[in-house]
């Protein structure tokens, strides 16, 4: 896909503190792109360089081919942010807010009408359109964050710990707004330390620990990159657990923990799959339970970022 | 170039300006604090100086009217608090992460400052139109009342600097009782001028303290102006609301330029 963001040997420097080291990230146009990293990791300062709000140090970030600095003007025109906190004003309603938005970006009363209008109906902020900010519910104050974020039909959206402070149904009910806006073409950059919404989200993630790229690309191939795949039976007792592990040709092991239980890593290789596969039904009659486990997000985080 | 969706260019910076400044308006008008809080406060005065002290001030001021020679002062002192709503607005939208976001979108910070400005002194008229209003209900009779409209322009001149001066505080700073330092200044130092009579009837040190103060001169200026009087104290008066003016803008200026300066 062609790279929508691309930032080169990225540095930031507050005083001493390095926030980012000699950064690169490539976000793909049409991608979900989460960026995963611990408190103080440089997600928010790589976000803000990115949406123009901070200058980098040293290096540069290139927003749609337009340089964030030297281009900002054009670069801004790409980007919609909805920032950590609900960016909003309190004693504003929904419909005053989202007017403001198109004022300040120089939308034409009609187009600002008409993009009202829609960003209501697409986030169902109907019943709330003359309530103040201040009275939503966070989950309705985010959505009008990220209806604000989508005024000026943006091609990215960068949204810095988007569900943060939300109950678990409005998140997920905001989950399934950013994958329907995503497949109506707009890109996605979500800061998050939430490993859940990153799996569920993302297409492409990068994970930072202390303002470096420690690994970057899709969630499969982060997971395998820490770990492969498990296979655990559980037998019907001790005994049989010892004399599965022994004549095992694919390499299941006992688990120490668990005398009746045998495990196996199995390698990305289908053969391998296979043949642990067939052991396994040939001792079908004494398994009473089977289990593969792909590693985890929180395998990949542990492993790289909180290293 | 990618095929990407693109806002409209941006045309002239007056739409935003007025839309600037009528959110913020409405914002002062949807909070009773930087609104009624004012008011109240210099009725409040207003009424207990006048009450306590009508009879015995006009024993020694050769005739003037005690509310009349009060009112400048009571006027001062709403306009100190009244104005600072700028500076309280804009750290709303600093603390929040809005006034980012406004920049994002539109390309520059100065049309959203624009608008508390204009903004509070919006809620300055009122509240001056209020108290004048009130103080005519407890027997103020003014020589002229083209001298109270400069009296009140005079006023409102000096809210624009106090409310320059609390907007760079609160982009300078970013913390509440920073932005509230130049409201608790002005009004501190509006007790040190001739409160209660003319500077040259104070005695000791407050006589001293009045007379190297500028808000004295501001304070008879308006005095000289809604009495119709020799416009005596004016030089001083007017040069020190310019200069406050002044410095608000250029504090403003410097607040910005360090703000872009640590991005």
């Amino acid at each position: 896909m062609t790279p929508l963001v691309l930032a080169t040997a990225l540095t930031k420097t507050y005083g001493t503190h390095d926030a980012l080291r000699a950064l690169d990230v490539t976000v793909a146009q049409g991608s979900r792109f989460v960026v995963l990293g611990h408190n103080g990791a440089g997600k928010s300062t790589l976000l803000e360089i990115i949406a123009t709000l901070r200058t980098p140090t040293s290096g540069s970030v290139r927003v749609g081919g337009f340089d964030t600095v030297t281009q900002a003007r054009d670069a801004r025109r790409l980007i919609g942010l909805a920032p950590q906190s609900n960016a909003l004003d309190p004693l504003a309603s929904p419909t005053e807010v989202l007017d403001f938005q198109g004022v300040a970006l120089g939308l034409g009363r009609r187009r600002r009408a008409r993009r009202t209008r829609e960003l209501v109906d697409l986030f169902g902020l109907g019943e709330h359109r003359s309530a103040r900010v201040a009275k939503l519910s966070g989950g309705t104050r985010r959505k009008l964050d990220l209806a604000v974020a989508l005024v000026a039909e943006p091609a990215v959206v960068i949204l810095d710990e988007p569900t943060t402070g939300l109950d678990p149904l409005a998140r997920i009910d905001f989950w399934t707004e950013l994958t329907r806006l995503n497949q109506a073409g707009t890109s996605l950059l979500i800061s998050t330390q939430d490993l859940h919404e990153a799996d569920v989200l993302a297409t492409d993630i990068a994970v930072l620990r202390e303002g470096r790229v420690v690994a970057q690309g899709p969630p499969a191939s982060l997971k395998q990159r820490v770990g492969a795949r498990t296979l655990t039976l559980d037998l019907s007792g001790a005994a049989a657990a010892a004399a599965f592990a022994a004549a095992s040709e694919a390499g299941f092991r006992a688990d120490p923990d668990r005398p009746d239980r045998v495990r196996l890593s199995v390698p990305d290789d289908p053969r391998a799959l296979a043949k642990a596969l067939t052991e396994a039904g040939d001792a079908a009659a004494e398994i009473t339970r089977l289990h593969l486990a792909e590693p985890s997000l929180d395998d990949v985080f542990v492993a790289l970022a909180a290293r | 170039m990618l095929p990407l969706a693109v806002a409209p260019p941006r045309r002239s910076p007056a739409p935003v300006v007025l839309a600037a400044i009528r959110r913020s308006t409405r914002a002062v008008l949807r909070t009773p604090a930087l609104l009624v809080a004012p008011v109240a406060q210099s009725l409040f005065f207003l009424l207990v100086y006048a009450g306590q002290l009508d009879a015995v001030g006009g024993t020694y001021l050769d005739g003037t009217s005690f509310i009349a020679f009060l009112l400048p002062l009571i006027l001062l002192t709403g306009v100190a608090t009244g104005a600072g709503a700028a500076g309280t607005l804009v750290l709303g939208d600093i603390t929040s992460g809005y006034l980012d976001r406004l920049r994002l979108a539109h390309g520059s910070t100065t049309p959203f400052l624009v608008g508390p400005v204009v903004a509070a002194l919006i809620a300055v008229v009122l509240q001056m139109a209020v108290t004048v209003a009130g103080a005519a209900l407890i027997g103020y009779r003014p020589a002229s009342w083209p001298g109270v409209a400069g009296m009140l322009l005079l006023m409102l001149a000096l809210g624009l600097g106090v409310a320059l001066l609390s907007m760079a505080l609160a982009i300078r700073s970013a913390s509440a009782p920073a932005t509230n330092l130049v409201t608790l200044a002005v009004f501190g130092l509006s007790f040190f001028t001739g409160v209660f009579a003319p500077v040259d009837q104070l005695a000791g040190w407050m006589r001293v303290i009045a007379t190297v103060n500028p808000l004295t001169y501001i304070v008879d200026t308006a005095r000289q102006l809604g009495g119709g009087t020799s416009l005596t104290a004016a030089p001083v008066g007017v040069a020190a609301i310019v200069t406050l003016a002044v410095a608000g803008t250029a504090a403003c200026a410097l607040a910005l330029h360090h703000a872009r300066k640590n991005r």
